[in-house]
């Protein structure tokens, strides 16, 4: 079950930039699903909920705020809320849009086209160091420059490499907790799908554990989801308050 | 560029173009969200908390001024209650003392007419006996004068008949 993965170079100060094109066409497909699925929501709001989209729509804002709330105080995490929105909505989104169909082109490799964006480590690993870098940042901005070097020697100055080494794993187990959880998954439904295409016998045994492994990916994505805001927050609240 | 390699696999590179897409694309999804999603569900929900802020802050206000009114309305209706007791009560004393000038006067004037009567019939009294001596002395003459069947002077035998009775009447 090997996918060819479409590839595009490009030659930039001699450095060579690969662009994998089915995730590009992913990131794109979801982020665009996202924005839609919030611009269509947010259309009929009002003081007065008006339907089911509004109520469902902040039930999940509400929701994501209890995450935050839970890790810091409202004041410092309320600018937060927006992001971990976001964040949370694309990454299920993400998750979710390789589960119902994919697509592998008919050529030799056969080119994989339609999966999840985040069933490639590249791009978890992209939101996992944005997010990083984002605590960084707060972290400086909430704390002042001082108070955010001394965190590192924090409580004995032998933990500083300890620490700073912590910044990176982070990032790592923060981007592939995300990318090996839908990659997996891909994989068995990969597996499954092929075995109902085969048409043997015991493909049609196998369309009831694809439709079980469809539905537990669905929980998944949306757990994944939900781990990856959560562990975001909790990296920024370590960082922004001075107690931990 | 091999250090990054991840997984060590030749197969695998780092796509760093995929990479600088999702960035680029992320940043450009929480814009576009951030203005037409974000804004208005956080004008929405903001609204609503103020109103519902407001609405119990009214509620409290209202619930505090009817409290005072309440308060306010007992005192009066107490202090009305008072007045009327104490105006019951002067009213009370007035007519009492009403009652009694009224009585006292009526037995002043019964006292008096009972007076007046008693001196009218002392007067009466006075006079009919000045009357009936008058009356008996002319009769005494006259009886005289058929008794005695003598001409004597009337005048006379009047002022004797007088003398006598006066006699009679001092003993």
């Amino acid at each position: 079950m090997e996918h060819g993965s479409p590839l595009f170079e490009l030659e930039l100060f001699g450095l060579p930039i690969i662009f994998e094109l089915s995730t590009v066409l992913m990131v794109v497909i979801s982020s665009l699903v996202t924005f839609l699925i919030f611009a269509l929501m947010a259309r009929n709001i009002a003081v007065r909920p008006t339907g089911r989209v509004q109520i469902a729509l902040e039930i999940l804002v509400n929701f994501v705020r209890g995450m935050i709330t839970g890790n810091m105080s409202w004041a410092q995490g309320g600018k937060f809320h927006f992001l971990a929105l976001t964040l949370i909505t694309y990454i299920f989104v993400a998750n979710f849009i390789g589960i119902p169909f994919m697509f592998a082109a008919p050529d030799e490799a056969s080119t994989l086209w339609w999966k999840s964006p985040t069933a490639d480590p590249t791009i978890t690993l992209t939101l996992a160091a944005l997010m990083i870098i984002m605590t960084h940042y707060y972290g400086v901005q909430e704390r002042g420059m001082g108070d955010y070097v001394k965190s590192y020697f924090e409580p004995t100055w032998w933990m500083a490499p300890l620490k700073f080494l912590e910044e990176f794993t982070y990032n790592l187990t923060l981007g592939l907790r995300l990318y090996g959880n839908v990659y997996a998954g891909e994989i068995l439904l990969t597996l499954l799908v092929t075995l109902v295409m085969s048409g043997s016998i015991i493909a049609t045994l196998g369309f009831i554990p694809m439709v079980v492994w469809q539905a537990f990916k669905v929980f998944i994505s949306g757990i994944q989801a939900f781990i990856f805001v959560m562990l975001t927050m909790v990296y920024i609240s370590h960082k922004i308050s001075a107690d931990h | 560029m091999e250090l990054f390699i991840l997984g060590a696999a030749d197969s695998m590179v780092v796509a760093v173009g995929s990479s600088l897409v999702q960035l680029a694309g992320f940043l450009v999804l929480l814009a576009l969200l951030g203005k037409f999603a974000w804004g208005p569900i956080k004008k929405v929900m903001d609204e609503r908390e103020q109103l519902i802020n407001s609405e119990i802050d009214d509620a409290e206000a209202r619930s505090k001024e009817a409290k005072r009114l309440k308060e306010e309305n007992d005192r009066i209706l107490k202090e009305t209650q008072a007045d009327i007791s104490s105006m019951m009560e002067n009213a009370k004393l007035q007519a009492k003392k009403e009652q009694e000038s009224i009585i006292s006067d009526a037995n002043q004037r019964a006292n008096q007419l009972i007076q007046d009567a008693k001196s009218d019939i002392d007067r009466e009294k006075q006079n009919a006996i000045q009357e009936i001596n008058a009356q008996v002395s002319e009769i005494s003459v006259l009886i005289a004068e058929k008794m005695i069947r003598k001409e004597i002077n009337a005048d006379d035998q009047k002022a004797l008949i007088e003398e006598y009775l006066k006699e009679a009447g001092s003993k």
